[in-house]
């Protein structure tokens, strides 16, 4: 069990910088995911996690020991790359080396393995050879092997990639089931943003080599804290639309369009010194409606536009919404589709709960409210 | 209507490949600016027929007509048409310019050509201003639109796009989709476009054939299709293979009524009279995630209940994906809230009759 700090780290390859002044704090026994597109540096903050690459610039912590020069073999830590490189011997031999290295007894040995099979549910197939089985019993020897090594903390780097989406969802949930047991910190790397949510305690989303923000599931898919995260997060990703400040009477307008009142929020925004935004609302947290909006409610946004296209997804349709030269989705089920008999270049009225709105900063993209 | 109102059609097309059928007897027809999405696993025929409407390969058998005129004997050059292999993924060292121009000058077009056909299209695209730039240094949106010029720079009247949005990042391909759409009414251009993915050809098409061993086995609107899919094998694919599915069995007298996850389960009344009229002894029930129910209690299921195992989710931001499984069947339903259930424990999973497809196991056609 351990915590980890990583205090201003940067890695550079020539003249590409792979990361750039990372900060970042792992509790223990946290499941920790590092998500980001392809290339975003998180598999390099990994490894520089596990001492398999120094940062060119930085401190690596663990338990507040400074461990950035300490090699790899030394800092206790196991990583999984892909469940699948297993040696070519039986369930057994498999989790026993790293036992055997350790120096462990015989009678340890067999006693150890069979706890750590149980745990992740291969005890059944100790005899087996790994040849024999099926893509998940694979993954959990090799899990089982990663056990066995006692890390401290565990590292993974896309481990469930290869997986049918079904096998994929039940190790998912074996892999919670196994965290919740064993409190140890694992800190899981994937390009997938469904694994993340659905298995991570806390998410750092990154890009470019920045970690853009650090929290919980819920929190960077509804509060996102820069317009990457808000993009990068959901299928359809946040809608992002320029809004100004009516200076006359603090409303928010698009263009010419005024869309909300609350004088609040207008003034919040000018007393920043910001006169011009991003708003950002999620497809699915628009209502349509044929009727006029009540442009004077203050707890609505309201917006009316032309339906450009629908896009028709099978469980959900999408609708893109044109208003002054910008435009924006929702993202409809079936039944509420139907009911609205939406067609393309028709009018139509979206409404977005005040609350279910943010404001981003158009210079950084940083998230204001 | 008159046959030139349809810039293209296909009719009884033909294709054998070493005496192995390819196409079988292929027809449909398009109007202008319409959408054409030919849907179908990899294999099928469709880059075959893309092929073949652009003249590159001869049929054996069937025409061509474009604009009511049978193009069969026409080369390539000659009959109006454009087709593009590339997907929509840009050079990046390569400017805005260069890109667009890479089709134009792959054909051996002049300068003064392929600088005003480029000016063309960007102005139309609104992309006049940034031909210089580098594509990896451009906005999303701006490569979108950089990439759908250079799928249409060449003149045509129809676009034939073979796979446009493969190997693309899953963002990207949802944002082009979504342009592309809104480009093509803009440009008021015909476009066959060839996909072996479901979502694609669903989101972009007016118009689906579903190609699957060089016949077509379904057309339609993408709606049409998706709710009342002809065949078993048509709905499983549509979704990627996770159709929820029962094998239902009800014996000669409609008595007694089994199914392949067991006798433990309860059938609503009214659906019970709906399985004894459809008169087959064998049926499979299915529903998409959408429309069964996952819970840890479910008081009113207006359809066919079982209890199941939870084996887990996934979170998707605006909703949870819910998995649960009884014998060898797993069930998935799409839900805005996760139930207060853990891994491992009983549910109740629920089909409503409403929206359930039945197709006959012995068949596999769509019932009702």
């Amino acid at each position: 069990m351990v915590s980890i700090k990583l205090v201003d780290i940067s890695k550079t390859f020539g003249s590409i910088e792979a990361l750039k002044n990372v900060n970042l704090e792992i509790h223990d026994g946290e499941l920790f995911a590092i998500l980001g597109p392809s290339g975003c540096g998180k598999t390099t903050l990994l490894r520089i996690i596990a001492g398999l690459e120094k940062p060119t610039k930085g401190r690596v912590y663990f338990d507040d020991i400074d461990v950035t020069n300490i090699p790899a073999e030394i800092r206790d830590v196991s990583m999984v790359f892909q469940f699948y490189a297993l040696y070519p011997t039986t369930v057994f031999n498999n989790i026993a080396l790293p036992l055997k290295s350790k120096g462990y007894s015989k009678i340890d040995i067999e006693k150890r393995v069979k706890e750590i099979a149980e745990l992740v549910g291969i005890d059944k197939a100790l005899k087996l050879h790994v040849d024999k089985l099926n893509v998940a019993d694979k993954q959990k020897v090799a899990l089982a092997r990663a056990m066995a090594k006692e890390p401290r903390v565990y590292l993974f780097d896309e481990p469930l990639t290869i997986l049918d989406p079904v096998t994929r969802v039940i190790m998912r949930s074996e892999l919670k089931k196994l965290q919740q047991k064993l409190k140890q910190t694992i800190i899981y790397v994937t390009h997938d943003q469904i694994e993340a949510l659905t298995l991570a305690d806390r998410i750092a989303v990154m890009n470019f080599g920045v970690i853009e923000q650090v929290g919980t599931s819920w929190d960077v898919y509804n509060l996102p804290d820069t317009t990457f995260v808000g993009w990068f997060l959901g299928e359809p990703g946040m809608n992002f639309i320029e809004v100004a400040v009516d200076r006359d009477d603090l409303s928010i307008k698009i263009g010419s369009k005024k869309i909300f009142r609350d004088p609040r929020v207008g003034k919040k925004l000018l007393d920043l010194g910001l006169d011009k935004v991003l708003l950002g609302f999620r497809a699915e947290n628009v209502v349509l409606v044929r009727e006029a909006l009540d442009v004077n409610a203050f707890n609505n946004i309201t917006i009316d536009g032309v339906i450009r296209v629908i896009e028709f997804f099978g469980t959900h349709y999408v609708v893109n919404i044109e208003i002054e030269g910008f435009e924006f989705k929702v993202k409809l089920n079936v039944s509420e589709f139907n009911k609205l008999m939406l067609s393309e270049n028709s009018k139509i009225n979206a409404l977005v709960k005040a609350d279910k709105v943010c404001f981003f900063n158009l210079d950084n993209n940083r998230r204001i409210l | 209507m008159s046959k030139s109102e349809y810039v293209i059609q296909v009719k009884n097309i033909v294709k054998t490949y070493n005496g192995k059928i390819v196409l079988n007897n292929i027809s449909f027809a398009l109007k202008r600016g319409e959408l054409l999405a030919i849907l179908g696993p990899p294999g099928s025929g469709k880059t075959t027929l893309l092929k073949i409407i652009a003249g590159l390969v001869k049929q054996d058998a069937g025409d061509v007509i474009i604009n009511g005129r049978i193009v069969n004997d026409l080369p390539p050059y000659e009959r109006g048409v454009s087709l593009v292999f590339e997907t929509l993924a840009l050079y990046p060292n390569m400017s805005v310019y260069e890109n667009i121009a890479s089709p134009l000058i792959a054909e051996k077009k002049d300068k003064e050509y392929i600088d005003k056909r480029i000016g063309e299209i960007t102005r139309l695209l609104k992309i006049e201003h940034i031909l210089d730039r580098k594509a990896d240094k451009l906005s999303g949106g701006e490569r979108q639109r950089v990439a759908i010029a250079r799928a249409l720079a060449k003149e045509a009247e129809i676009y034939l796009l073979d796979e446009p949005l493969s190997n693309l990042d899953a963002k990207i391909r949802y944002a082009l989709r979504t342009e592309f759409k809104k480009l093509k009414s803009l440009l008021g251009k015909t476009i066959i476009l060839a996909t072996s993915d479901p979502s694609d050809a669903l989101a972009l098409g007016d118009n689906v054939v579903l190609l699957f061993n060089g016949a077509i086995i379904q057309e339609g609107r993408p709606s049409d299709i998706y709710y009342a899919p002809r065949n078993i094998s048509i709905a499983r694919y549509l979704t990627g293979n996770i159709l929820n599915e029962v094998s239902i069995s009800i014996d000669t007298h409609g008595d007694d009524v089994s199914t392949d996850i067991g006798r433990e389960f309860s059938i609503d009344p009214y659906f019970l009279k709906v399985l004894r009229e459809v008169n087959e002894t064998s049926i499979i029930l299915t529903s998409y995630a959408d429309v069964c129910i996952i819970d840890k209690f479910i008081e009113n299921c207006s359809g066919i209940k079982v209890i199941g195992e939870f084996i887990g989710y996934e979170y998707r931001g605006s909703e949870y994906l819910l998995y649960a499984r009884k014998e060898r069947r797993i069930f998935r339903s799409l839900r805005t809230n996760l139930p207060n259930v853990t891994f491992g424990e009983k549910v109740e999973v629920c089909i409503p009759h409403r929206n359930a497809l039945l197709f006959s196991s012995k068949t596999g056609d769509l019932i009702r």
